[in-house]
Order: C-alpha cells, then sequence, then structure tokens
C-alpha cells in the first residue's frame, strides 16, 4: 500500500509509480507438492492436492496437473477417515462424525512411493459467531460480524458463502424465438435466477491486541448497492475457525507472499515452513498447513428490494429495430412488451414499438441458474 | 567586496603586531590566471606622485591604483615588485595633478570602499569611482574597444578581462549619492555642475586633470577641513619605504615575513597555533589545511578555527588552503613558540582557482584512510531531486556508500548495513536522517557546515557502530552582523538566519525548513485518488556561541525535526528527532585543545491505523529512543606526537513497543514492551606519531567500550582498536594500511529492505547480543598533473558478526519474545574503490568505480528452517558494480553546469520463482533469500547553477539552480514485485520512484 505514497507525493512531476514488470525468470519451479485444506472435525473435510508450477505457466494448467494417491485422515485411537476424490486432486474427507477428543493427523500416500503425513494435533475450538447483520450507507451495504473466542482462540479465520436469488428485468408479452413471434403473455419461466459464490481465501484476524478474545462488528465484505447480488433476495453463510499461533503465522504470511509484497516499508519475502513432511525423504520440501479444527457457522437472510439501486433503468434498454442492409430485422432473442397487435396477427408491426434484448427476460444471461437451494425460503421458481 | 578586497588577508589584531613583524616580502602576483586588458586606473606604468600614509604625506613615490582591488601600490624602482598599502590608513593621494580621496576615511559611510577621483571646479564637487571588474566571455571576440580582445595571442576561447565601470557620485543636502549612469543625465549633471566642460564628460580624465586640482587652502566642503593640508611631516619616497620595512605600519600580510617568538630558542621545533577566520564575515574557519612549505608538517583547524603546528627554527612558509577561500601563503621566521592568527577571504574572482587546492595532496599528509570530506558549497552544487542540497544524497556521490533504493532513509558503507552508521549532528546522534522516507535529508545545508564521513579509519573518540561514523557540524553565526537566507524549492522552503548577540561574542544561527506537499496534496482532485494523503515536514536548527575569551567557548545547539504522512487517511506515521548538546571547548598550553560535551537525543516514532473496516482494532503504536550523553575528549601536542585520550558515556532508555487503542470505539488493550534502558561508557586514548621530515606516520588507538544492562544485568565490554598507517616515499605519492574493531550495543529491528518508520530499536541484553566487527583495509594515493589530480585506489576486506536478520515469518512489533524471531548472522563484505578527483580549474568534480561485495549467513544451524540452507547469501545491500561520476564546470564566476551520474548493479530481491493453488487461491513460490536482482539503476541529472553577481556590497544576493533530475527518464525500480490479485492472477510489476524526468526550480536569496 505505502508504495502509492510517492505517487501522492508527487503525482504531479512523477507521470506514474508502478509499471506491470516481467522478471523473465525461467526454468522449472521448485519441485514441490502442495497440501491445503484442514481437518473439519464434525464436518466434512476438503484436501486439494496439487504441485508448485513454473511462474509463466498458464494458471489453468496449474490446476490440472494434480497428483494422485490416497489421502487419510487419522486419529491417535486407531481410527481412519479415507478421503474420496471429488475432482482431480481435490479430496472429500468425512470427518463429520470424528470425535472431539482425539489427535488427528493427515496422512498422504502418492502413487509414485512418496509419503507424507502432518503432526498429531488436538482438536481447535470453533468460536461462537454471536452476530452476522448488515448495515448499508449512500453505496454500499457492509457485512459485519462478531465473534466469541472464549479463553483459547486468539487466532480466528473464517469464509463464506453467497448465494441469492435476483430476477430478469421484464415479462413480456411477445417473444421472437427461432425466426419466429410467440405471444408469451406474462412470460416468466426465467425470471427467477439463482446464483452463489465462496470467498476466494479465508480473512485472517486475531485478538491478541484486544482485552477480550472477541472480534466485533468486522466489515468483512461490502457490497455496492448496485450490485445484483442484493438486487432481490440475499444470503451469506459465515464459517469460522480458530487457529493455533503457528497455523495463523504462516497463513498470514502465506497471504502476505502473494498480496502485500514490493512495498517501502512491507517486509522482504520469505517462505515460511508448513506442518507437512516428506516421510520417505525429510528433506522434501512441502508447502501447506494442515489445521484440525472445529467450524462454526451461521447464515442470514437480507431482502434487498429497499437496499438495491439499478445501476441503469430497465427501460433504456428497449430499442427501436433497426433493418441491416438487406433490410432484415435482427430480432433473434428479443422480446417486446404489452404486445400492440392481437394474437391473430401473424406479422405484428415490429418497427414501430420498442423491443428489449433477451437478457432482460432471462435471467440466465446474467450467470445464474434455475436451481434453488432446497433450502431457499420463498416459493419463487 | 571592497572590504574584501581592501582588507584582504590581514593578520589580526594585537598578537601579529606583538610578535614586532619586519617587513620585507613582496606583492604576489594578484592573478594567476590569463586575461586581457588590465586592472590598473589608467596605465600599467608606474608613476611618481603623492600621498598621505598613516598621517604622514610622502612625496615622489612610485605608485599605481589597482582599480580591481582598489589597493594602491607602490614601488622602490621600477624593476621590483610593487607593495600594497593598507587603504585604511590612506586617506588621499594625488598623481599627475588629480587627487584620490578615500571617502570612507572622510567620515562618508555611505560611500563605497575605495578611492573617488575628485572632480571639483572651484564650486562644487563630485567624484568618480572607477572599478576594473573581472568578466568572461566565451567565444565573443569582439568585445568592448581598448582592453584588448582580439589579441592574437590569447589561446582561450573564454575571454576573460577586466571590465570598466566608472561611477559618478555628489554629496547634496549631506546626503551621499550616485548620479545616475544613463549618459544623457550624467551629461547633463556634470554640464551643471562644469559647464564649461560639458561637451567632454566623456573624457573625465583630461578634465580632471586640468580643472580637479583643489584650489589651495580651498578643498571641497564635502571633506573635513584641511583634508589635504601637509601640515603632516613630509617625507619622500624612501622615507615611506624605511617605514614600512621597521615595520611601524600594518601592512599586507603578502607583503611581509613575520617572526614567531621574540628570542630565538635554541632548539625546536616549536608550537606555532592560532585561529583562521573569514575575513568578510569574521567566521572562524574550520577545516583549513595549514601546512609548512614543503606540506610535510600539516594540521586541520578544528571546527573552532584552531590550529596547531609544530615548526623547525628558521625560515618556513606556512600554507593555508580551504575550498572555497584564496591559497594564502606566509613567510615566517619561526623563533620560538608562538601564536599566528589569520584570516582568508572569499574567492570571488579568480575563476581558475576557483576549488582550490585544499584537499588536494590531502591524502598525502593525513595518515587515516577511508575519509571523505565534503562542505556545504559542495552539497549545493550536485544536483538534486528537486533542487534541495542534501547532505545524505552528497554522501552517496562518495565511493563505497551505497542506498538500497533513491528514496530510502539510510545508508550502506562498504557492505555495512543502515543501522551500523553513527549519525552525528553536531555531537547528537541522528537515528532516522531522512525526511519523506529519504527524499530529502533531515539536516538544513544553510545551517550545516562540514561533513566527514570515516568508512575505515575511525578515529578512537568515535564508537558505538561498526560500519561508518557520519559527523556533521553546523556553523557558528556571523559575530559582526545579522545576515540570513531565503531558499523556495519546488517542493520545499527553507530559511536562515544568523548574527550577533553580543558583537563578537556571541553569536547565534537560527534555520527552519518545511515543505508544502500537504497543502498541495489537498488540492489534489478528488479523483486523483490521491486528496486524502498528506505528507509534511518541519525542521529547526538553533545555535548559540559564546566566547569567554580566546581560550574558552560555550555552544549550544539544538534540532527538532517532524515528519508525518497518511495514506488515504487510514494510515498515519510520524517520527521525530529532538537533540540538544552543551560544547564547551577550552585551550591551554601550546596548541592543547579540551572539549566537553554533554547533551540529550529523543527519536520517536508512532503509527496510528484506524482503518474504518475495523474501528474496533484501531490502534496506536509508538517506540521511543531516549538517550543522554556525555563526552570528555583533550588533544594534545607534544614534538611529534598528537595525543588524544577521553572518555564518553551514552545512557539509553528505550521503550520499544507501546500499544494504545486509537478511536473511542477501538477495544484494543493498552500495553507497552518494557523498557530497555543501559549505559554504555566507554575510555580511549591515540597517538598520531608523524615525525617532522619523515616519509613515515603512524596512527594508533585503543578504545575500550562497555555496556551494561541495567534490568536484568548483563555486561558486556571489549577492547577495539584502530591502527592506521602511512609511508610517503614521494610528495605526490602515498601508500597507507589500516586496521580496525568496533562494537555496537544497540541494533535495528527491520524486516524491510529500507528504514522504515515502524522499525525499532533494541539494545543487546541477555538474549540479543552485541555486534562486533573488524576492517582491514590498505590503499595507494597518487596525485598528478601538477597536484591538479587525485588518483587513490583502496580495498578493504570486513567481517561482523552478530548482526541481527529475521525469521521468516518474524514478528517484529510488539513481541515479548523478540529475540525468538530474530537468528544472528555474521556479515562478510570485501571491495576495491577507485576514485580519481580533480579539485582545481574549471572543471572540478571526481568519478569513481567501486567494486564490492557483501554477504550473511546465518550463524545458528537451525535445520531446514536455516536461511539458505546455512550458505552464505547476498546482503540487501550488495551491489556488487558501482559507477559515480560528480562534475563542476564553470562557466564564469556566475555560471557553472553540474552534473551527476550513477551506475549501480540493480539490489538483490526475493522473487518468486513458482505458482499454486492454495484452496481456490492462486499463491506464489517465493525463491531463497535475496536471490535475485531488480535491474540495474542508472541516472543522470544536470543542472544549471547561477551565482550572485560581484556587486557584494548589494543588500541581497540571488543565487538560482535550474536542473533537471533524471534526465533520461530511466524507470529506475525501487523494488519489484508481484501479486496475485487476490488470488486470481500472477502479475509482476516494478515501482520505480521517480520514473520520468523531474525538472526542478530553486531560489535562494541572501540579505
Amino acid at each position: 500500500m505505502k508504495k502509492y505514497i510517492f505517487c501522492i507525493l508527487f503525482a504531479f512531476a512523477v507521470t506514474a509509480c508502478i509499471y506491470p514488470y516481467d522478471a523473465e525468470i525461467s526454468g522449472e519451479a521448485p519441485d514441490r507438492l502442495v497440501v491445503s485444506g484442514d481437518i473439519l472435525i464434525g464436518d466434512k473435510s476438503r484436501i486439494d492436492l496439487g504441485y508448485v508450477m513454473p511462474l509463466n505457466s498458464n494458471t489453468d494448467l496449474v490446476k490440472k496437473t494434480p497428483p494422485t494417491g490416497t489421502v487419510t485422515v487419522e486419529n491417535d485411537q486407531g481410527l481412519q477417515f479415507r478421503g474420496v476424490l471429488s475432482r482431480p486432486g481435490s479430496f472429500i474427507v468425512d470427518t463429520s462424525e470424528a470425535q472431539e477428543d482425539a489427535n488427528y493427523r493427515l496422512v498422504i500416500k502418492l502413487t509414485d512411493g512418496r509419503e507424507f503425513n502432518t503432526p498429531w494435533s488436538a482438536v481447535n475450538e470453533a468460536p461462537v459467531i454471536t452476530d452476522l447483520s448488515y448495515k448499508t450507507d449512500e453505496d454500499n451495504l457492509r457485512i459485519y460480524c462478531s465473534l466469541d473466542g472464549g479463553d483459547s482462540i486468539q487466532n480466528f479465520t473464517w469464509d463464506y458463502e453467497e448465494v441469492w436469488e435476483y430476477h430478469a428485468y421484464f415479462k413480456p408479452d411477445l417473444l421472437y424465438v427461432d425466426g419466429k413471434y410467440e405471444i408469451r403473455i406474462g412470460f416468466s419461466d426465467y425470471y427467477y435466477c439463482w446464483n452463489s459464490r465462496n470467498s476466494l481465501e479465508p480473512t485472517l484476524v486475531s485478538s491478541e491486541a484486544l482485552s477480550e478474545n472477541r472480534i466485533e462488528e468486522n466489515n468483512f465484505l461490502t457490497i455496492p448497492r448496485s450490485d445484483t447480488r442484493i438486487s432481490y433476495l440475499y444470503s451469506i453463510k459465515l464459517k469460522a475457525s480458530g487457529l493455533t499461533a503457528p497455523a495463523m503465522a504462516y497463513m498470514r504470511n502465506l497471504k502476505t507472499l502473494s498480496d502485500d509484497t514490493g512495498g517501502l516499508f512491507t517486509p522482504t519475502p520469505s517462505e515460511m515452513r508448513g506442518n507437512v513432511s516428506c516421510v520417505t525423504n525429510p528433506d522434501e520440501q512441502v508447502v501447506g498447513y494442515v489445521s484440525v479444527c472445529k467450524r462454526a457457522a451461521k447464515r442470514i437472510f437480507i431482502d434487498a428490494t429497499y437496499v438495491y439501486k439499478p445501476p441503469i433503468k430497465p427501460e433504456s434498454l428497449l430499442f427501436y429495430p433497426e433493418p441491416d442492409e438487406d433490410g432484415n430485422y435482427d430480432l433473434d432473442g428479443c422480446f417486446m412488451l404489452n404486445s400492440p397487435v392481437s394474437c391473430d396477427d401473424d406479422e405484428p408491426d415490429s418497427t414501430n414499438v420498442k423491443w428489449g434484448p433477451k437478457r432482460c427476460v432471462d435471467c440466465r444471461a446474467w450467470g445464474g441458474t434455475k436451481t434453488k437451494p432446497a433450502w431457499w425460503p420463498n416459493d419463487d421458481e | 567586496m571592497q572590504r574584501l578586497v581592501t582588507v584582504l588577508l590581514i593578520l589580526l589584531g594585537t598578537v601579529c603586531s606583538a610578535q614586532s613583524p619586519v617587513y620585507r616580502g613582496r606583492v604576489i602576483p594578484d592573478y594567476d590566471f590569463s586575461f586581457n586588458g588590465h586592472y590598473f586606473w589608467y596605465t600599467p606604468e608606474f608613476r611618481p606622485g603623492t600621498l598621505c600614509y598613516n598621517g604622514t604625506v610622502y612625496q615622489d613615490v612610485n605608485m599605481n591604483v589597482n582599480s580591481h582591488t582598489q589597493e594602491v601600490l607602490v614601488k622602490q624602482t621600477q624593476a621590483e615588485p610593487p607593495v600594497a598599502l593598507d587603504g585604511n590608513l590612506l586617506p588621499w593621494f594625488e598623481q599627475d595633478g588629480i587627487y584620490y580621496v578615500n571617502l570612507r576615511l572622510a567620515g562618508v559611510e555611505a560611500a563605497p570602499e575605495g578611492f573617488f577621483q575628485v572632480l571639483y571646479d572651484g564650486q562644487q564637487t563630485c567624484y568618480c569611482q572607477r572599478r576594473k571588474l573581472f568578466a568572461r566571455d566565451p567565444g565573443n571576440h569582439d568585445g568592448v574597444r581598448g582592453i584588448g580582445y582580439n589579441d592574437p595571442n590569447y589561446r582561450e576561447d573564454v575571454i576573460s578581462y577586466f571590465h570598466q565601470q566608472d561611477n559618478y557620485f555628489a554629496i547634496r543636502k549631506g546626503k551621499f549619492k550616485k548620479i545616475h549612469p544613463g549618459k544623457r543625465k550624467r551629461a547633463s549633471l556634470m554640464a551643471d555642475y562644469l559647464p564649461e566642460q560639458a561637451n567632454v564628460v566623456t573624457d573625465t580624465v583630461r578634465f580632471v586633470s586640468s580643472a580637479g586640482k583643489p584650489v589651495q587652502g580651498k578643498a571641497p566642503e564635502d571633506l573635513p577641513a584641511g583634508w589635504f593640508a601637509t601640515e603632516s611631516p613630509s617625507a619622500t619616497r624612501q622615507a615611506l619605504l624605511d617605514a614600512l620595512e621597521q615595520d611601524k605600519l600594518i601592512a599586507n600580510y603578502r607583503n611581509k615575513t613575520y617572526e614567531i617568538g621574540t628570542v630565538r630558542v635554541s632548539e625546536g621545533p616549536v608550537k606555532v597555533s592560532g585561529t583562521v577566520r573569514d575575513v568578510a564575515t569574521g567566521e572562524v574557519l574550520g577545516g583549513v589545511l595549514v601546512s609548512d612549505a614543503a606540506e610535510r608538517i600539516f594540521s586541520y583547524t578544528g571546527a573552532d578555527g584552531t590550529y596547531v603546528l609544530t615548526l623547525p627554527l628558521g625560515d618556513n612558509v606556512l600554507k593555508f588552503r580551504e575550498y572555497t577561500k584564496e591559497d594564502m601563503d606566509i613567510r615566517v621566521i619561526v623563533k620560538d613558540a608562538g601564536v599566528l592568527d589569520v584570516v582568508m577571504r572569499e574567492k570571488v574572482t579568480a575563476l581558475k582557482s576557483a576549488y582550490v587546492s585544499a584537499n588536494s595532496m590531502a591524502e598525502h599528509r593525513r595518515t587515516a584512510m577511508g575519509l571523505e570530506e565534503i562542505n556545504s558549497s559542495t552539497v549545493t552544487h550536485i544536483p538534486s531531486v528537486f533542487g534541495e542540497g542534501d547532505v545524505l544524497k552528497a554522501v552517496l556521490t562518495l565511493p563505497g556508500v551505497k542506498s538500497v533504493g533513491e528514496a530510502s532513509s539510510g545508508f550502506n558503507v562498504r557492505g555495512g548495513s543502515a543501522d551500523q552508521n553513527l549519525i552525528l549532528f553536531n555531537g547528537g546522534t541522528i537515528y532516522n536522517p531522512s525526511h519523506l522516507f529519504g527524499i530529502f535529508s533531515a539536516f538544513n545545508t544553510d545551517i550545516v557546515d562540514g561533513i566527514e564521513l570515516y568508512k575505515s579509519s575511525i578515529p578512537v573518540e568515535y564508537g558505538g557502530r561498526i560500519s561508518s561514523v557520519l559527523d556533521i557540524s553546523s556553523r557558528d553565526g556571523n559575530p559582526e552582523r545579522i545576515r540570513g537566507s531565503v531558499g523556495l524549492g519546488l517542493l520545499t522552503s527553507h530559511i536562515a538566519l544568523d548574527g550577533p548577540i553580543i558583537k563578537n561574542k556571541t553569536t547565534f544561527v537560527l534555520g527552519g525548513r518545511t515543505t508544502y506537499s500537504d497543502w498541495l496534496l489537498k488540492r489534489l482532485p478528488a479523483d486523483s485518488g490521491y486528496s486524502g494523503g498528506k505528507a509534511s515536514f518541519s525542521d529547526v536548527n538553533l545555535g548559540v556561541t559564546h566566547h569567554f575569551d580566546d581560550r574558552n567557548s560555550l555552544k549550544l545547539t539544538g534540532y527538532w525535526s517532524r515528519d508525518g504522512f497518511s495514506f488515504r487517511g487510514d494510515t498515519t506515521f510520524r517520527y521525530s528527532n529532538v537533540d540538544a548538546a552543551l560544547k564547551w571547548n577550552h585551550k591551554w598550553g601550546e596548541g592543547n585543545n579540551l572539549d566537553v560535551t554533554a547533551g540529550y537525543d529523543r527519536y520517536s516514532n508512532t503509527l496510528e491505523d484506524n482503518s474504518p473496516a475495523n474501528a474496533i482494532g484501531a490502534y496506536s503504536l509508538a517506540t521511543l529512543i531516549q538517550q543522554g550523553f556525555t563526552r570528555a575528549t583533550a588533544k594534545l601536542k607534544t614534538g611529534n606526537h598528537n595525543i588524544t585520550f577521553g572518555g564518553d558515556a551514552v545512557f539509553y532508555a528505550l521503550d520499544p513497543g507501546t500499544l494504545s487503542p486509537f478511536g473511542e470505539r477501538s477495544k484494543v488493550v493498552p500495553s507497552q514492551l518494557a523498557r530497555e534502558m543501559g549505559v554504555e561508557p566507554s575510555v580511549y586514548a591515540g597517538d598520531l606519531w608523524q615525525p617532522v621530515n619523515s616519509p613515515f606516520s603512524i596512527d594508533a588507538g585503543i578504545r575500550y567500550s562497555s555496556f551494561l544492562v541495567l534490568s536484568p544485568f548483563k555486561y558486556y565490554g571489549s577492547p577495539e582498536f584502530r591502527i592506521g598507517s602511512k609511508y610517503t616515499p614521494l610528495p605526490n605519492l602515498s601508500v597507507k594500511a589500516g586496521f580496525n574493531t568496533m562494537t555496537q550495543y544497540i541494533h535495528l529491528i527491520s524486516n524491510t529492505s529500507a528504514i522504515s518508520p515502524i522499525d525499532s530499536w533494541r539494545l543487546c541484553g541477555a538474549d540479543i547480543k552485541p555486534q562486533y566487527g573488524y576492517q582491514a583495509a590498505g590503499g595507494v594515493y597518487w596525485t598528478v598533473f601538477g597536484n591538479a589530480l587525485d588518483i587513490s585506489l583502496e580495498g578493504y576486506y570486513k567481517r561482523s558478526y552478530n548482526y541481527l536478520d529475521y525469521k521468516s515469518g518474524a514478528v517484529l512489533v510488539m513481541n515479548d519474545h523478540l529475540a525468538d524471531d530474530l537468528v544472528t548472522t555474521t556479515g562478510r563484505a570485501y571491495g576495491v574503490e577507485l576514485m580519481l578527483r580533480k579539485q582545481t580549474g574549471r572543471l572540478t568534480g571526481w568519478v569513481s568505480y567501486t567494486w564490492s561485495r557483501a554477504f550473511l549467513k546465518e550463524m545458528e544451524d537451525r535445520g531446514v528452517e536455516t536461511i539458505n540452507g546455512g550458505d552464505w547469501y547476498n546482503a540487501p545491500f550488495d551491489k556488487p558494480h558501482d559507477f559515480k561520476l560528480v562534475g563542476n564546470y564553470k562557466f564564469t564566476h556566475r555560471y557553472s553546469l553540474s552534473v551527476n551520474v550513477d551506475y549501480s548493479t540493480g539490489r538483490p530481491v526475493t522473487v518468486p520463482v513458482g505458482q499454486y493453488y492454495y484452496g481456490d487461491a492462486l499463491r506464489l513460490l517465493f525463491s531463497e533469500r535475496n536471490a535475485h536482482r531488480i535491474p540495474d539503476y542508472f541516472r543522470l541529472d544536470l543542472a544549471l547553477n547561477i551565482e550572485p553577481g560581484h556587486y557584494l556590497k548589494a543588500l541581497t544576493h540571488m543565487s538560482a539552480t535550474i536542473g533537471c533530475y533524471n534526465v533520461t527518464g530511466r524507470k529506475n525500480p525501487y523494488s519489484v514485485f508481484y501479486t496475485t490479485n487476490g488470488g486470481k492472477v500472477v502479475q509482476g510489476y516494478m515501482v520505480s520512484v521517480f520514473a520520468t524526468q523531474v525538472p526542478y526550480l530553486s531560489l535562494n536569496l541572501k540579505f
């Protein structure tokens, strides 16, 4: 952040301060296994395996070349929970029935013979989510959480899932599909849709310096009031865990290395060792820190009807059709509100009334689906 | 200027006359450079005349007038060299029927100094003063008539000549007024005064010769009654010369040989001491080289202007050299120990010697190596960003001095870290020497007098850091009159005021600087994204010096600075330096000196984080260093020995972290790390053994430094050795070697490349050990081309131990167990520095190339956690190739062009070498520590300096600098970094602080 300070000071004299740069670092990346995910007691655990790839390789490729093998969660009482491959490199371990008063570790056996594990760890308690609420101001809707770590939790981490229902702009009377007019008075098949998103990375907050192990009114998410997510009905689920101090340090460093380097006063980057080690070759370095923890969750719904500020007036999208060079009209997928013709007319006058684009009546055009979550609280379809 | 040229170098006061100097010298030619025309009033020929000198009228004296210096010159015969008379004893003279008067001596205080022709028609009087101003004119061969412009034998393209300027004055209604130089008006006025000659006013000489003689018994009414009377004892030319030889008069130093001591003692050598002052201001001059004729025996004047030399008995010549002053050579006959005070004048006209040979040959005189000296005038001629003369940036142009970036606060000397440099300002320690994160240095060049950087041989009186010492001193105030200066730059302005509180006893100097960047930022448009930012700094310097007598003086200095800056209002940094010191200087015996200093230093910084997203966690984090110190250093000179001894003690109280809630909603618990306290007492003694006429000299010393941690109690102590030697087989060739050991008891805790405002300092204790190190160095120094070019080659090897680096993921703030997050490293640095320095002529400057390396290695084996596997790794400031060029070319006295070139290898950085998905976010894997480098650094700066004109009697003098920083507009990277843009796409970026040309204009006004 502070790297901008120079620009601030001398913006009038210095044209710019930060430029894209390619260090042209070539060659192979270090051959390191990446293990990400936590053992969630009382929930399903997701463990992802991957490799470090060269810096200049395609990011899709990075995702698509996972190692193969098995992933198992073991406890010190002899129980094993075998992971199931959900997609390449990603294992789901059902630890929802795992007991809390045991020590756990992760064991990874790759098909190339290498074996990795984490040290035995006790289960970290979960904080209590005491509040999950929102406030609005002129431009944004801000979502806040409050957590109580009790006596034992000083390091908090959470991520969230967002689900929202939204609708198309209009329910039309006349559609133009595949070269034909289709009269559908009050058409609403694609009026309601649902979409979802997960937080990309966890939030990390510590109460180390605070008088109590409580996080109060942390504004962890801000949504512009013109965002489609809060156009109708919005839901967010917060999932919070407690971390040990070493795990917190590792995760913070991981985030710092990727997002907060290069400034004048930012620390010089330096890799930390995780808690995954290679059993078959102790000198082999592994990326990743696997915590053993419980997780608290809380969901709220926000009726955003009165919060939403549409970025445009839907009516502004309507248009009078313009013929192309051949005198034809390209109206495929378009619609007409309040058809001016009777149902008996075969050829309505398409040029003297306003038409609208398909995306105004088909909510799927905005990225969502018609798949409604089973727990959704209304009857929209 | 009149004052400069007429007073010249008068040996000060009664001391000299008490020495009963004889007078048998000769005038040294004033001008050692080629010029066209001449500087005499009419003709170079010496003609007979009559003059009144020191109350006696002498007739038939061979004489002439130097119109440039306004001096009357006399000769015994035409073949002999002329002798200059003291204008303060010469009220009038007459030659060829023309009368000349010194109006100042006639009580006309408003008149310029010098001599005036009397233009008198028997009723009214006016006066003409002819001045010959030195001028230079490049390429113009069609110049003014009558001064030899088209001399075919003149080889230089730049024509130098004396430009004639006649000014007319009259006294009307009791006021001395200049008659306007407009020809028409002057002619009119002359016609009014002398109507019968109105048509020939352009030839005033002939006119005066016939009509300007005073009427017998009726002197011009402007002059005192009997002004030209000859009742005074009348004498001949020979009588004058006899009088001069008997030295009944105070005369120009250049004409004299001084006796030191009255009765010749049987054995030498003896001590000669004295004080050197500026003739115009009366200020003492530090750093003046005083040497004998062979330059085997020499000394530098201290900050109080005093020097001591041990000279053999008999005839000798004392040379006085200083950058900005005219070279001065004084003939002496040493009979016994004595005092010789001198004054030096500023170099104002002799362009060829604008930067004279003060430091030329200096390396052959001193035993110490690795000592760099810069004076404030050099600093102001080095182009710097935004035109603000910058002490630290000037230091960075020296070989062996590097920084991690062009806007970083600290600097690195010969492979040492930034915290290993002791930065002293008037004896007080400056912990953060920069403003605005390193863009400006914390020192006001209006106030700074001398800058000394010790990068190899460190005198025994300095200690506490293991790499270098940067000693900066402020100047004293003018003892005669109030002076001041005001400077305006693009972002900053500064003001300085100095003068007497009690004339010639107590002086003060006061300076201040501030910036208006804050004001500018507030006016940036909101959509620029910068309008919420704040950045400002200020500093104030105060110095008061009181001279009780010739042997005792007391100097009080104070310094205060503050910085504050924030980014869009959510994170604010503040830091402040406060220093106060009181220094008593006492001299006794022959050149013995005692300095006793006591002072207090304070450095505080604060970080306030009040991000609106986290009002509950808003906090203020502060650190504080306070130290009190006392130091007593005595310097004795006995025979060939220059002995230094003394002791010092520093008391530290550090508050390494105080956390407080910020804002009403904050739930941050106030907490404070335990205060660290310690005392660092040291004693030291050293001897510079420098036999007269011997090519060898040795400087050896020992310093015993110790450190007491007060809670919990812990004691450290170690001897430090300082040894230097010099062998000078030829006057212009020296070979030196030196060895130093140093110890440091305070550490800067940082995991950033540059000194950051949030870094904290920690004292060593039970779990943090002192840093110590040694340096071995050797060098060859060769002066060639008639002392015009100094060539030096120095090599060094350094080791350091217990330098603190940090573990990966270390938490360095508010950490009760800080030592657990730190690692101790050993350092290794070596290098070779080649430097060519030219200090005379129109082109001055230096060019240097340094090849050096600096490495660190963790001292402890922590298995896989060991930094870079326990191997040596590049120190953050390891920049192997370093080329620097600093040059100044003077076209004329007023105009000069400065150039600065800086090239260095890019500094080491840790960069990502791989990428991976961690969960759903893209992450980066970084290389071993400092395994890669940012691109090389190159910068060219140019500046045109315009100095004040010659007219030094003007009330104000304006100088200006027009320049451009980074002329080529190269985007030099400060750092490179990669982000994943919130875990999505890897993108590399480069931060460039000054990514384009930065033009600037700065104005300085002196009054």
